[in-house]
This record gives structure tokens, sequence and C-alpha cells, in this order.
């Protein structure tokens, strides 16, 4: 419950620093307000096109190394769709302790952003899929660490 | 298509059922009722896709099965769910169950990473009296769906 009420602290900070985040990838910052525990990493940024044209979903993930449990890389997850939809984001990754879990969430309207976020074993990818309950398509990207 | 003939069949058989216990006990039936109803509704929802990487000597295995979400205890009329292959395509799992949560379809190892890089899935899951989710999945060998 305390990892969420983080995520929704990130999506407040982010709003608030977009600009400064997506250069982030090259420089390890200190900790910022995300996550006081964990030292940044970077960002990943990309879209996702699901519906083969129009509108894509873009997704930027900042990635923490946790100071508390060992191999845990945290991710924040932000996805934007400018366009007017229902649709749904999930990240899955392995656990630091093992087995996987996910976090979705999902929205309905135009020009949306959704946020996720996940304990992910450090050296692991994340799977970010958009999913679309009315025509049931769905396009996922795998995230790769950043170092 | 194939559902919708033993369905019928099967809720022929409940409303035989239930007009008997009425002919025997009003109590009864209501009780009836009360238990079938709402079950599917609590702690149900859409199916689960999981999967688990299985090691020894010779390798690495992706493993996959379809279940119902924990703590769930709805009747399930069926639980079905499809895998396939995206690069190249090709259906790789095709399994369907039922019966009282918790079910799972059966575990099958899936095509190795030299044979398909990426995979699709998605299921249906149909509660008893009538309602039913679907959810769909995505990943790469390696990750895990989402």
């Amino acid at each position: 419950m305390s990892f969420t009420y983080r995520g929704a602290r990130a999506r407040v900070a982010v709003l608030g620093a977009a600009l400064a985040v997506m250069t982030g990838a090259l420089a390890a910052a200190p900790a910022s307000a995300d996550d006081a525990d964990a030292v940044y990493l970077g960002t990943r940024s990309g879209d996702i096109d699901v519906l083969g044209g129009g509108y894509k979903w873009h997704y930027s993930d900042k990635q923490y190394r946790s100071l508390m449990l060992s191999n845990t890389r945290n991710h924040y997850i932000h996805v934007t769709y400018k366009g007017c939809k229902k649709w749904r984001v999930r990240v899955s990754a392995p656990h630091p302790e093992g087995g996987y879990t996910d976090d979705s969430t999902t929205v309905e309207g135009c020009n949306k952003t959704a946020v996720v976020s996940i304990i992910g074993k450090l050296h692991a990818n994340a799977t970010l899929a958009i999913y679309l309950p009315a025509s049931g398509d769905t396009r996922s990207v795998a995230i790769t660490p950043i170092n | 298509m194939q559902l919708s003939v033993p369905r019928s069949r099967l809720f022929g058989s409940l409303a035989k059922r239930g007009s008997v216990v009425l002919a025997g006990a009003v109590l009864v039936s209501s009780a009836a009722m009360i238990t079938a109803t709402p079950a599917a509704a609590v702690g149900c929802g859409a199916p689960q896709l999981r999967v688990w990487y299985d090691s020894d000597q010779f390798g690495t295995y992706l493993k996959a099965w379809f279940r119902t979400r924990p703590g769930c205890t709805a009747k399930v009329f069926s639980l079905r769910g499809y895998i396939y292959c995206t690069n190249p395509t090709k259906k790789v799992y095709e399994k369907v169950t039922s019966g009282t949560a918790p079910v799972e379809t059966e575990t099958k190892t899936l095509p190795a990473k030299n044979k398909c890089k990426s995979f699709s899935a998605t299921a249906k899951i149909i509660y008893y009296p009538d309602t039913d989710f679907s959810d769909a999945w995505t990943w790469k060998w390696g990750d895990y769906p989402a």
C-alpha cells in the first residue's frame, strides 16, 4: 500500500518535472521525492502502437534501484493516450523474492494519463501492455533495465 | 457456438431441480437461490494467466496455464484459454476446464525460445448463471505476461 502511495506522489512530482525527467536516462540523479529509499537510474520512454495507425500510447518509465531491498528495481510508469477510448495498461515483472506480480489501471475518456508501478528484479525486463476491452486488441513492449 | 448446447441443457436440469425443491419446501428453494446467484460476483472476475520458467541442465522451459482468481468460489461453466505464438503465428495452447472455483486449465510447456520469440494469449470465463469475463496478454519469451 505504501508503494501505491508513492506511485501517487510520483504522479504529482512527474507532472511538475516532466521536462527534467526526459533527459534523466544518462545521469544517475540523487533520490528524488518519488522514492527516498532508492537511487534514480533513469527513464525509458517510447510508444506502443495498438491500432496500427493514428495516436499511439506514449509511456515513460522512471526506474529506481532500491536501497532497502537487494536485487530490486522499482518502476513508475506513466502512459498517455491523446485519443478517446477506454483502455487498460498493465505492467508485469518478476519479483525479487520469486514469482511475478502485475499492476494495472483502466481509464476512459480523451487525452488521459494512467500510472502503474511495480517492484521488479534488478536485472529483469518489465512487460508493459495496452489492452482495449471493446475490441480485445492488445500490444506490449518489453522495457529493459537502465544501468 | 459449441457452448450453447450443453449450457442450455444444464439450465434445463437446474430448472427441473428447482421445481422439485419448490414442490417440497419453500424454505429450501429460497436458500438455494441465495447461494446460486451472487457467488460469481465475489472475488472472481476475469481469469488469470500464469507462467513459470522451469530450468534443468538441458535448458529453460516456459510453462503456462489459466486459473480463476484466488479467493473466487463461484461455479464456473467454462474457463477456456488460448495461447498463440506471434512470431511465427501459430496456436500453441488451447485448454478448457469447468467446476467450482478454484479451477485451472492443464499446464503445458510452450515452444522453446528458438521456436517462438513472443506470445499472445486470450481467455474467457463463463460463470453460472450467465456472466462472462475476458482478458488478453502479450509478452516476450523470457519476460512475464501483461
